[in-house]
């Protein structure tokens, strides 16, 4: 596969997740491959070809968009997560009762949530409750101190939004991490909150809606979706408070590895929602002890995948019958490329050298 | 060809078109596109923007199923797409308003 190729795809699946993801970039890539064959039996050498096809679809942007808005739109509809153009109060708590309200554009549903909201609207509600807050040309600026922090967002261009200007919270988050500006969130049953710059916001959302982010579209994921996408060694104190938000599991696993003292390691769980077809997801970082220790959760019914880049440990657990049978089957060894390639293929998960391990409720399963 | 059509046009009717193009048999992506814009004389030029996400979408409605296989030419599986039973209900009805919309139109003229 040609760079551009790869960076095509990438930008043209941007905003999709997990299987729905893996899959239309597939699609799209033996939709690119067809063509350039044909260009290429014109006598176009296969790099000039796949250019020039990757100019004849048009801009990658404008595919991703219309396959967002296929796959997170209905969420809204369903009202599942927030509901259409929901929009949520927030109040900090730190400067007392004042009230805003966010346009919230849109949410996905599968995987790791992912809210759009509107930039004006945030601006107008940060600038209310004391923030420093403006818009430049593509760009929100947030001053927190001396700090200042820039963050990118784009415009809407759907019939349905068109001219409205959104930014992706991931984005906010990661940029206030980048600067070092002081994130943490909460969350419990009773409400949705986090903490920016020293001032703690709350979600307003209904008990439903409360019950739905806890089961598996919490902040936390998001949260722990952003730190994993950054540089281990700068995210580590972050990674460590994020363990204490992590939803309570049936089970943990504990690794030793002697090799990885102190070392981050990536953990990615994959859980198994109401049909095959759906997954949620949640990526985070722990750090090894100074015995190469470590701890992931188990949630039941989950795929789970940790590794770590520099030693080249990878481990893979697979414990979809976790619920019914206390069983999981381990993969040591496991390379990540094969088993993401695996996602679609069942059979070849269990290609690998694998090993059974019974895993008790609630208590530490050891694993050397 | 044909002089192209305004886009509008296309898209307003284009689960019709696609409903329609599928009734012929599963198709993949690629194979949609050629085959509109052979069956049309070119009038019918779908974007990959437009067209994967109608895909998409109407696949999510139940209108049809899809499948992955490999390609003959090797390289990355295609998908494959069939129309549903719902989906062929659903392209009855709409052949049905087509035709009693385009009857309408008829009329009107006729009426001059």
């Amino acid at each position: 596969m040609t760079r551009e190729l790869e960076q095509y795809l990438n930008a043209a699946t941007r905003g999709l997740w997990g299987k729905k993801k893996l899959e239309f970039r597939e699609e799209l890539e033996a939709h690119v491959f067809e063509r350039a064959r044909k260009l290429e039996l014109q006598g176009f050498n296969h790099t000039d070809a796949i250019q020039k096809v990757l100019e004849q679809i048009g801009p990658a942007n404008i595919v991703s968009r219309g396959m967002i808005g296929v796959h997170t739109m209905p969420a809204i509809r369903s009202g599942l997560l927030i509901g259409a153009l929901f929009t949520a109060a927030l109040s900090f708590m730190a400067t007392g009762v004042a009230q805003v309200a966010i346009s919230v554009i849109y949410a996905t549903k599968d995987t790791i949530t992912t809210m759009f909201l509107n930039v004006d609207s945030l601006i107008n509600n940060l600038q209310e409750v004391g923030f420093e807050a403006t818009k430049s040309d593509q760009q929100l600026e947030m001053k927190f101190g001396e700090t200042t922090v820039n963050i990118p967002f784009t415009a809407f261009n759907s019939q349905e939004k068109k001219d409205q200007l959104e930014i992706d919270v991931h984005n906010i988050f990661n940029a206030l991490q980048k600067a070092k500006v002081p994130l943490r969130n909460v969350n419990d049953l009773q409400q949705l909150a986090f903490n920016i710059g020293g001032k703690e916001i709350v979600l307003d959302a209904t008990p439903e809606e409360i019950a739905a982010w806890n089961r598996g579209y919490s902040l936390n994921w998001t949260f722990s979706h952003i730190l994993s996408s950054l540089v281990p060694n700068s995210s580590r104190s972050l990674n460590l408070q994020m363990q204490d938000n992590i939803q309570p599991t049936d089970a943990t696993l504990e690794v030793v590895r002697p090799e990885l003292a102190g070392k981050v390691i990536t953990v990615s769980a994959f859980q198994k929602l109401a049909t095959d077809k759906d997954f949620s997801a949640y990526i985070t970082n722990t750090l090894a002890d100074k015995q190469g220790r470590f701890q992931v959760n188990l949630p039941a019914g989950s795929y789970l995948l940790a590794n770590q880049q520099d030693t080249g440990f990878k481990l893979g657990v697979f414990t979809l019958e976790m619920a019914k049978t206390n069983k999981a089957v381990l993969l040591v060894g496991v390379r990540q490329a094969d088993w993401v390639a695996s996602m679609n293929k069942t059979h070849q998960l269990f290609n690998f050298k694998t090993k059974t391990i019974t895993l008790k409720s609630g208590q530490k399963t050891q694993v050397n | 060809m044909n002089q192209p059509l305004d886009p509008n046009l296309l898209k307003g009717n284009l689960e019709l078109i696609l409903l329609t193009i599928l009734e012929e048999g599963e198709m993949y992506g690629l194979e949609i596109i050629n085959e509109a814009q052979a069956r049309t004389d070119g009038l019918f030029d779908f974007k990959e923007g437009s067209l994967y996400p109608a895909l998409h979408r109407m696949t999510q409605a139940g209108l049809l199923t899809s499948e992955f296989r490999e390609s003959d030419l090797g390289g990355p599986r295609r998908k494959y797409y069939t129309l549903s039973e719902k989906g062929t209900k659903i392209l009855e009805k709409k052949h049905a308003e087509w035709q009693r919309f385009n009857q309408a139109i008829d009329g009107l003229r006729g009426a001059r």
